[in-house]
């Protein structure tokens, strides 16, 4: 607990130093050579969280598993989404690896033979072959079922390159052939576009239901302040609805004004007390104030 | 018990049939996305610039957040300004992606004989950890190339030729951020400055955070601004205004049925308080 504590502090005060002393002398010390690096080195820092995040809930859920409790089956789904997730992602990042390093090589193939426009050499051939033979595992043939087969036949540099300019001008079909007949990418796809992402908007939209029920039921005109949040609302909202705006600009300057002046008033008087009470949450996590945030 | 259903079940219909019909309106006048428009159409086009685009957003602000990046993105491919896409928000590494696709795909269909090029006209870097760290180191490389890093296909940044020339964040002319996340927006005018000055930062938001934009754009610290779908949709239609040929997307649609769910959200509370006013007299 005290090393955490010490290493919180130290690191705190790195930054604090960082921005408060003047340039020349943290260049004396060496530290602005340095800073690129131990920015990079806290980074990494950070991303372990990603790591200790995933043991902590993996550790949980999968203890409600073994021991059966009332809500294994979220437990479950839970740790069958993560693992599918990271499995089908990191299969679906190296297929997307191959395919454009091999693309990579192809270019500086072609740029090479572009320079040397003749007769190639056994060790080049080779290479050649070598590169068509990937192709074919890559199942470039696909896009441009002769480019693979002309490569194979090639006597000279020239035509090696116009061979590649073919391939690499598919690429973007390649791509997206490879995607289709890859199991790693339509799951991964699938697990992103079929599940993450509409259960996301999903679970954002439903708000706009509760604010239509809030609408009806809860936003009485009991007050001078009701009315005066009302008719500001009704002037913020004709400043930008098409069907009224549209017909009057007017509306949407009358927007404007409200968002630029009384709005801004409020709202920098909100920051400024929120950033002070940022800075007292900030001195606290620094100094291990909050047990909370050391771990206790 | 019925009066909720039948709220629900008629704003949903009200979103749904514009969306459907695929039927759109001219979107309101927006001061905030007009100036943002007259920026980037300023920059003068071509060598020399970069446009860095951060996509922080997930499914949820999706809606909102990814016609502007679109809409922006669109542009400074016309403009001809490499652009670099990434994210410092774990969930929006997909979106960096499918956002450039469909950009890419729309102005194919409007000009096929028009190529964009990967790692000439724009580059896709995916998720970058850090957050505050990542920025401020952002603002203090001294070879931003470098720092930034591998592409989503693990080439190095530094590799591709119109980016080689990138040093620092001064060179960078456009920094679009898009996202509904809270206290965002704050790191990036806190970490990306230049010598004392803020970056040239545009800002897409979502409707709740509105409010907060206005701070900084009133300062000028904030270069423009896209508020939720009706910036966007506003954007849109000035881009089309200016590319003549330029197909609509998808904003202009969605900004038509927003509106209309937004009216009938005013019609609920004007039935509401009549409702209550009514009883209040009878009683």
């Amino acid at each position: 607990m005290r090393l955490a504590a010490v290493v919180t502090f130290l690191s705190g005060l790195y930054f604090v130093l960082y921005f408060l002393l003047p340039e020349s002398v943290l260049s004396s010390w060496g530290v602005m050579a340095l800073h690129p690096a131990i920015t990079q080195g806290y980074i990494v820092v950070g991303v372990m969280a990603f790591g200790v995040g995933i043991i902590n809930l993996s550790a949980v859920h999968l203890r409600q598993i073994f021991l059966g409790k009332k809500d294994a089956l979220f437990s479950f789904v839970l740790i069958t989404s993560l693992l599918s997730t990271i499995i089908f992602g990191l299969l679906d990042w190296h297929r997307e690896l191959v395919l454009a390093r091999f693309f990579q090589k192809a270019k500086a193939y072609q740029t090479f033979f572009e320079a040397h426009p003749d007769a190639m050499s056994d060790r080049e051939t080779a290479s050649v072959h070598a590169l068509a033979t990937e192709g074919t595992q890559l199942r470039v043939q696909a896009f441009d079922p002769s480019v693979i087969t002309q490569l194979t036949q090639v006597t000279q540099g020239r035509e090696v390159a116009l061979h590649l300019a073919a391939l690499v001008a598919v690429k973007e079909d390649a791509e997206k052939e490879s995607l289709q007949t890859s199991i790693a990418a339509a799951v991964s796809s699938f697990l992103h576009e079929g599940i993450f992402v509409p259960l996301g908007s999903s679970m954002f939209a439903l708000l706009s239901f509760y604010i239509a029920s809030a609408a009806f039921r809860a936003f009485r005109l009991r007050s001078f302040e009701a009315a005066l949040l009302m008719v500001t609302a009704v002037l913020v909202v004709f400043g930008q609805v098409s069907f009224i705006a549209s017909h009057w600009d007017g509306f949407a300057l009358i927007r404007n004004w409200l968002l630029t002046v009384p709005n801004t008033a409020a709202f920098r008087g909100i920051s400024l007390g929120a950033s002070v009470a940022s800075i007292v949450l900030a001195i606290r996590v620094w100094l291990s104030m909050d047990n909370n945030q050391a771990g206790s | 018990m019925k009066a909720p259903r039948i709220i629900y079940i008629v704003l949903f219909l009200t979103l749904l049939v514009p969306l459907i019909t695929a039927r759109s309106i001219k979107p309101a006048y927006n001061v905030a996305a007009n100036r943002t428009f007259d920026f980037i159409e300023a920059l003068p086009e071509g060598s020399n610039q970069f446009g860095l685009l951060f996509l922080d957003y997930g499914p949820g602000t999706q809606a909102e957040n990814q016609p502007q990046a679109s809409v922006i993105f669109e542009h400074l491919l016309r403009k001809k300004i490499p652009t670099i896409l990434l994210t410092t928000y774990a969930l929006g590494e997909k979106f960096t992606k499918e956002t450039a696709d469909k950009v890419l795909t729309r102005l194919q269909l409007e000009d096929p004989s028009r190529q964009f090029v990967y790692g000439k006209d724009y580059v896709i870097l995916g998720y970058r950890p850090g957050a505050n760290l990542f920025l401020q180191g952002i603002s203090q490389a001294q070879d931003l190339a470098a720092f930034l890093g591998k592409d989503i296909r693990a080439i190095p940044l530094k590799s591709y030729e119109p980016f080689q020339g990138l040093q620092t964040l001064s060179q960078v002319t456009v920094i679009g951020e898009f996202t509904g996340l809270v206290g965002f927006l704050n790191s990036y005018m806190q970490f990306l400055t230049i010598q004392g000055t803020t970056a040239p930062l545009i800002h897409g938001c979502t409707s709740i955070t509105i409010p907060e934009t206005y701070i900084y754009a009133d300062t000028g610290q904030l270069r423009g601004t896209l508020e939720g779908v009706s910036g966007a949709a506003y954007y849109s239609y000035l881009l089309q205004e200016r590319f003549t040929k330029r197909t609509a997307d998808d904003s202009l649609v969605i900004n038509t049925s927003l509106g209309m769910g937004q009216l009938y959200i005013l019609l609920l509370i004007a039935l509401g308080n009549i409702i209550e006013f009514a009883r209040r007299r009878t009683s």
